[in-house]
C-alpha cells in the first residue's frame, strides 16, 4: 500500500512512518501543505493521511483540490480539533474518515486497512482478510481455503457488508439494497439471512455486530 | 421627527382653536344671557297691555363687547312684536323656555350670535310666554378666540422649548456619569474588580448596578477559572510525573520482563493522561461553546445515532450489547418532532460521555440501552447500563469536577461534569438514578422546539 | 368761494401763536393750488350750525384743495331719518354724516350704515369718543346751565344739581315759568341730555321735581333758549349745549354759563363715513382731518366749537374747577332710550310733567 502522510509534527510523523514501514507499506511524508499538494499532482497513492493544521496550505484546501481533480483516493483526516464532526466526512469536505489526536496506532492501521480495502478490494478480483477470501467475480467465499456454500441472498448481504465495513447498516438500507425478483425482502427475512451468514462464516475474522434499534455493522477482526 | 412634531402641533392647534371658540362663546353667551334676563325682568302687563322697559344696564352689559353691534326683538309666543330694533326671525322650532338657546347666523352683513330666551308672564286671566331675542356681532368673540389661541399656542411653544431644554439638560446630566463610567472602565486594570462607585442619578443607577453585577460575575468566573486551572495543573502534573516515573524506572531496569512490565504501566499511564487531556479539552470546549450561546435547531435523534455509531466503531470487538430505542412518535412522526435548540457538538460530547461512562464502569458483557422518548414538551434521553451503578449518596458528588467513583485511576472525573455543563447551557435537566438493568440510569430532559404539539 | 377764502385769511391773521402751523398750511395751500382743484366733491350732512362749521370746511379745503365740500344742515332727527332711509330712496348724495345726537349716530352705525376709517389720529381719541373704528367724536361740549346774571343776582349760584333744585323750590314765585330747556319730543339733543340725566336718576330726581314745579318751558332749538334767557323771558336755561352758550355769553356780559360740579354731561359731535358713499377716500380724509391736529386746531381757533383734543381744548373753556365731566360714552347702551317703547313711555311721562309745549326759536 502506498501511503502519503501529510503531517508537520516531525516526531509524530517519524513514528507513523516507522510503524507503516514495519508493516510493509510504502509511505511518503510531507510536512508542508504546498509540497503535499504538488506531490499529489504528480504521484498516485492508495491512501492519504492528512493533518488539518499545516504550514503553507490547510489540509482542507488540499482535500478540496484532490476532490476537484476527481481523485477518489481515500483520505483519512488526522485532527487535533476536538469539535470536529460529521461534516468532515461526506460531501461537505470529502474525507473518508477521521481520527482525533492522540490516537492509538493500532486503531490508525485498522482504519487505514478498511479504507484501502474499500478501494482496492473492489478493484482486485479477490478480497482477503486473514484466512478469509471472497472472489468478487465467481462470488465464492472460502475460509482456510475451504469453500463456503452461500445462497444468493447471503452473497448479496456479504457483498454489501464487505463494501461498507465498519459502517452501520440499518435494516431499511439492507432491504433497499438486497432485492430479488420477488421484490424487497421482509425485515424478518433479512434477520434470518443474517443469522445463516453469521453461522456459515464462523471461524473467519468477519463479524456482524447487531445493535438493536440501530442496525448492523460488518467488521474484519484482524488483530 | 419634524413631521411628527408638525402633526402634533396641528392636532394641538385644532384642539386649542376648538377650546378657544368654546371659551369665547361661553363668555360672550353669558353677556347675551345676562342682557336677556335684565330685559325680561322689565316685562310687565299694564292695563292688559304688555310693555317692556328695557333697562339701561342690559345694553351696558352687552357693550362689554365694545365694538359689536346688537339687534333685538321682544315678542310674545304668538309672534306679536312688543318692541324691537329689527324685524328678526325667531329661532327655528323654538319652544319657549327660560333656558337660553344660542345659534349663529349672518345678519346685516356680519356673522351674528343670537340668543333667545323666554319668561312666562302671568296675568289676571291668562299667562303667556314673552320671548326676548338678542343678536350680537362676533368681533369680540373672534378677538378672544384669536387671543386665547395665540396665548395658548405661545404657552405650548414655550413649554415645548422648555421641555426640550430640560431633555437636553437631562440627557447631559444622565450622560455625565456615563462618561465617568467610560473613563473608569477604560483606565481600569484588568485585575481590578472593585465595583463602580459613582453616586448615580436614578436614570443610570440600574445601568451601573448591571455593570457592577457584571464585574462581580466576571470575578466569579475568573475565580472559577483559576480554581479550574489549579485543578487541571494538579491533575496533569500528577499524571505526567507518574508517566515520567514509570519511564525512568523502565530505563534503569535490566531485567527483560521487569522492563516490559514497567513499559506497559507507562503506556497505561500515557493512555490515562491522554484521556484526561481529552476530557479537559472537551470540558473547556463545552464551556467555551456555552459562552458563545449557540442556538441552532437540530435533530436530537440524528445526533444520538451518529454519536452511537462513532462509539460503536471503537468498541467493535467488545461484548457489550448496545441497543437503541427511539420513540416511534419521533422516528415516524412529524419531521420536527425531535428538534431541540442549542449546540449539537456539545450535546454530542455529552452523549458520548454518558455512554463512555457506562462502558467504563460496566462489565465486559455490559448491556447498554440508549433511549429517546417524547414526553410532552420534553425529549428525554436515557442511557442505562448493567454496571455497578452510582450509589445514591454519591449522585450529587459525581457531577463535581475530578470526582470519580472509579478507583483504578481510569476515570478522569470530568465525564458527568461535562454532561452537567451541557445540560446547564441547554436548559436541560440531568437526573441520575438506578436502572432496571441494575446499573446507572442517566437521563437528560431537553426542551423540545415545538411549533405546535 | 372767495368769501370763504377771505374769511380764511382773516382768521389766519388771528393766529400768531400757531405761526408754525400757519406757515405749514400756507405752504400746503400754495403747493396744492397748483394742482387740479376740486376734482372730488363730498356731501357732508350735519346738524351743526353752518356758521360754526364753515371755518372747519375752509381749513379742510385749504389742505385738500382737490376736494370740494358741500355742507347740508338739517336737524338731528331729520338727519337720522334721512340717512336711515337714504338707501331705500336711492339717495347717493350722502358721504359724511355729522351730528350732535350721539345716540342716533350710534343707532345708524349699529344699522351697519358706516364704513371703518383707520386713522392714526383716531387712536388718540379717548375711548368714550369712538366706536367700532367707524364713529368718531371730534368735539368736547359740556352741557351747562345758561343764566341771566341780572335776574339771578339776588341768589347764590347753584353749584350742583341739588342746589339748583333747592334754589327753584325755595323761590318758586321767582322761577315759575322762568326755566327753559329743549323739548324732548322734538329735539334729538334734548332727548339725549335728559335721558342721560335720567341715568343719573338718584341725583336728578329732585331736580326733575323742582323743574316740574317751576313749570319749566320747552323749546325746539338752543338759540331759542339762549334768546329767551338773553331777553329775560327766562332766568335759567337748563341742559344747554355749552359751546353755543359760551359763544352767546361772550357777546353779552349779562349772560353766564355754569358747569355743575357734581356732574356735567359732556357731548361730542360725531362723524362717520356713510356706508354707501361714492367718495370713500375723500370722505375718509375728511373724517381724518376732523381728528387731526390741523382739523382740531381749525375747530379750536376758527369756530366756537371745542375740540376733543385735550391739548387744544384747555384754554377755550373757562376753568370752573370741576372734574365732574361725564362724557357720554359712544356705545350700544345709547340704544336703550331709542327703543320705541322706551321712548314712548319716557315721553309720556315727560309730557305729563311738562305739558306747556313751547315751539319758539330757531334751529339748534
Amino acid at each position: 500500500m502506498r501511503v502519503l502522510l501529510v503531517e508537520d509534527n516531525q516526531t509524530l510523523a517519524e513514528a507513523v512512518v516507522e510503524r507503516f514501514r514495519k508493516d510493509g507499506h510504502v509511505i511518503d511524508h510531507e510536512s508542508d501543505g504546498n509540497d503535499a499538494d504538488y506531490i499529489l499532482r504528480h504521484k498516485e497513492f492508495d491512501l492519504i493521511l492528512l493533518d488539518i493544521n499545516l504550514p503553507g496550505r490547510s489540509g482542507f484546501d488540499i482535500l478540496k483540490s484532490v476532490r476537484a481533480r476527481d481523485l477518489d483516493t481515500p483520505v483519512l483526516v488526522l485532527s487535533a480539533r476536538s469539535e470536529i464532526d460529521d461534516r468532515v466526512i461526506g460531501l461537505e469536505i470529502g474525507a473518508d474518515d477521521y481520527l482525533t489526536k492522540p490516537f492509538d496506532f493500532r486503531e490508525l492501521l485498522a482504519r487505514c486497512r478498511v479504507l484501502a480495502r474499500r478501494k482496492s478490494g473492489l478493484a482486485q478480483n479477490v478480497f482477503r482478510a486473514g484466512n478469509f477470501t471472497f472472489d468478487w467475480n465467481s462470488k465464492l467465499a472460502s475460509i482456510d481455503g475451504k469453500q463456503v456454500e452461500l445462497r444468493n441472498k447471503e452473497v448479496q448481504l456479504l457483498e454489501l457488508f464487505l463494501t461498507r465495513l465498519d459502517r452501520v447498516l440499518t435494516k431499511e438500507e439492507i432491504a433497499d439494497k438486497i432485492y430479488n425478483f420477488d421484490g424487497p425482502p421482509s425485515l424478518n427475512a433479512i434477520e434470518q439471512t443474517m443469522t445463516r451468514l453469521r453461522k456459515k462464516l464462523d471461524g473467519s475474522p468477519f463479524l456482524i455486530k447487531t445493535i438493536r434499534g440501530l442496525g448492523y455493522i460488518g467488521h474484519m477482526d484482524e488483530s | 421627527m419634524g413631521g411628527v412634531f408638525l402633526a402634533i402641533l396641528t392636532v394641538f392647534s385644532i384642539a386649542l382653536w376648538g377650546y378657544a371658540q368654546q371659551a369665547a362663546n361661553r363668555s360672550y353667551d353669558r353677556l347675551l344671557h345676562g342682557a336677556g334676563l335684565a330685559v325680561l325682568e322689565r316685562v310687565n302687563i299694564i292695563s292688559n297691555e304688555i310693555t317692556v322697559d328695557i333697562p339701561y344696564s342690559s345694553f351696558e352689559i352687552l357693550s362689554l363687547a365694545p365694538d359689536d353691534r346688537i339687534f333685538y326683538r321682544i315678542f310674545t309666543q304668538d309672534g306679536r312684536t312688543i318692541t324691537s330694533s329689527h324685524d328678526l326671525r325667531s329661532a327655528s322650532n323654538y319652544k319657549p323656555s327660560e333656558r337660553p338657546v344660542y345659534w349663529d347666523d349672518a345678519y346685516s352683513g356680519e356673522p351674528v350670535r343670537f340668543m333667545q330666551q323666554a319668561r312666562l308672564l302671568t296675568g289676571d286671566d291668562q299667562s303667556l310666554w314673552v320671548i326676548t331675542q338678542i343678536g350680537q356681532t362676533c368681533i369680540a368673540r373672534h378677538e378672544m378666540i384669536a387671543d386665547l389661541f395665540w396665548r395658548g399656542f405661545a404657552v405650548a411653544l414655550f413649554i415645548t422649548i422648555l421641555g426640550l431644554l430640560f431633555v437636553w439638560i437631562g440627557i447631559n446630566r444622565v450622560l455625565h456619569p456615563l462618561i465617568d463610567i467610560e473613563k473608569n472602565l477604560r483606565h481600569r486594570d484588568i485585575s481590578d474588580f472593585t465595583p463602580l462607585a459613582i453616586s448615580p442619578p436614578r436614570e443610570v443607577a440600574s445601568l451601573i448596578r448591571s455593570i457592577n453585577s457584571f464585574i462581580s460575575r466576571l470575578q466569579d468566573n475568573l475565580d472559577h477559572s483559576q480554581a479550574f486551572i489549579a485543578d487541571v495543573t494538579h491533575q496533569i502534573r500528577t499524571a505526567l510525573s507518574s508517566l515520567q516515573g514509570h519511564l525512568e524506572l523502565a530505563a534503569r531496569e535490566t531485567d527483560e520482563s521487569q522492563f516490559r512490565n514497567r513499559l506497559d504501566r507507562a503506556a497505561l499511564q500515557s493512555k490515562q493522561t491522554i484521556h484526561l487531556t481529552n476530557q479537559l479539552l472537551a470540558h473547556a470546549m463545552v464551556i467555551h461553546r456555552a459562552d458563545q450561546k449557540i442556538k441552532d435547531a437540530f435533530h436530537l435523534a440524528q445526533v444520538v445515532k451518529s454519536t452511537l455509531e462513532t462509539i460503536l466503531r471503537e468498541h467493535l470487538k467488545s461484548d457489550i450489547e448496545f441497543s437503541l430505542f427511539i420513540d416511534p412518535a419521533l422516528e415516524s412522526g412529524k419531521p420536527d418532532a425531535d428538534l431541540i435548540v442549542g449546540d449539537s457538538i456539545s450535546v454530542r460530547e455529552a452523549i458520548r460521555n454518558i455512554i463512555d461512562n457506562a462502558i467504563k464502569h460496566g462489565p465486559a458483557n455490559n448491556q447498554i440501552v440508549i433511549s429517546l422518548k417524547a414526553k410532552g414538551r420534553q425529549l428525554v434521553l436515557t442511557v442505562e447500563d448493567a454496571g455497578p451503578g452510582i450509589p445514591a449518596n454519591e449522585r450529587a458528588s459525581v457531577l463535581e469536577r475530578f470526582y470519580t467513583t472509579a478507583r483504578n485511576g481510569e476515570g478522569s472525573g470530568l465525564g458527568l461534569s461535562i454532561v452537567q455543563e451541557v445540560a446547564k447551557s441547554h436548559g436541560a435537566r440531568l437526573r441520575l438514578s438506578q436502572s432496571s438493568l441494575g446499573g446507572a440510569e442517566v437521563a437528560l430532559h431537553f426542551r423540545r422546539r415545538i411549533s405546535n404539539v | 368761494m372767495s368769501e370763504r377764502a377771505c374769511c380764511m385769511i382773516d382768521r389766519l391773521r388771528l393766529l400768531p401763536r400757531f405761526a408754525f402751523v400757519r406757515i405749514w398750511m400756507t405752504v400746503l395751500f400754495i403747493f396744492s393750488s397748483h394742482l387740479a382743484l376740486a376734482e372730488t366733491r363730498i356731501n357732508i350732512w350735519g346738524s351743526t350750525d353752518t356758521a360754526a362749521f364753515q371755518s372747519v370746511l375752509v381749513a379742510f379745503e385749504r389742505v385738500f384743495p382737490e376736494i370740494e365740500t358741500i355742507y347740508h344742515e338739517v336737524s338731528s332727527n331729520e338727519l337720522f331719518d334721512l340717512v336711515y332711509s337714504a338707501r331705500d330712496r336711492g339717495d347717493r348724495s350722502i358721504d359724511v354724516v355729522i351730528s350732535s345726537a350721539m345716540d342716533l349716530q350710534v343707532k345708524l352705525v349699529n344699522e351697519g350704515l358706516a364704513l371703518p376709517v383707520h386713522s392714526d389720529a383716531a387712536k388718540e381719541l379717548p375711548n368714550w369718543a369712538r366706536w367700532r373704528n367707524e364713529l368718531f367724536g371730534f368735539t368736547y361740549e359740556p352741557i351747562v346751565l345758561f343764566y341771566n346774571k341780572n335776574a339771578l343776582s339776588h341768589f347764590p349760584l347753584p353749584r350742583t344739581h341739588s342746589e339748583l333744585a333747592d334754589l327753584l323750590i325755595d323761590n318758586l314765585d321767582t322761577f315759575e315759568g322762568k326755566v327753559g330747556t329743549y323739548n324732548a319730543n322734538s329735539s334729538g339733543a334734548g332727548y339725549l341730555f335728559i335721558t342721560q340725566d335720567a341715568i343719573q336718576s338718584d341725583r336728578v330726581f329732585r331736580v326733575i321735581e323742582a323743574l316740574s314745579r317751576a313749570k319749566m318751558r320747552t323749546y325746539e332749538f338752543t338759540s331759542a333758549i339762549l334768546d329767551a334767557v338773553a331777553s329775560n323771558e327766562l332766568i335759567l336755561g337748563y341742559n344747554v349745549i355749552g359751546t353755543y352758550a359760551l359763544q352767546r355769553s361772550r357777546q353779552d356780559d349779562n349772560l353766564g354759563v355754569l358747569e355743575f360740579s357734581d356732574y356735567t354731561i359732556v357731548m361730542s359731535r360725531t362723524a362717520f363715513v356713510y356706508k354707501h358713499t361714492t367718495q370713500r377716500a375723500a370722505s375718509e380724509r375728511f373724517v381724518e382731518f376732523l381728528l387731526s391736529d390741523a382739523g382740531q386746531m381749525a375747530i379750536a381757533e376758527n369756530s366756537y366749537l371745542i375740540p376733543i383734543n385735550a391739548r387744544l381744548r384747555k384754554e377755550k373753556f373757562p376753568a370752573s374747577g370741576t372734574n365732574a365731566d361725564l362724557p357720554i360714552k359712544l356705545d350700544i347702551a345709547l340704544l336703550t332710550y331709542l327703543d320705541k317703547l322706551k321712548r314712548q313711555n319716557f315721553l309720556e311721562v315727560w309730557n305729563s310733567i311738562f305739558q306747556n309745549d313751547s315751539t319758539l326759536g330757531r334751529q339748534d
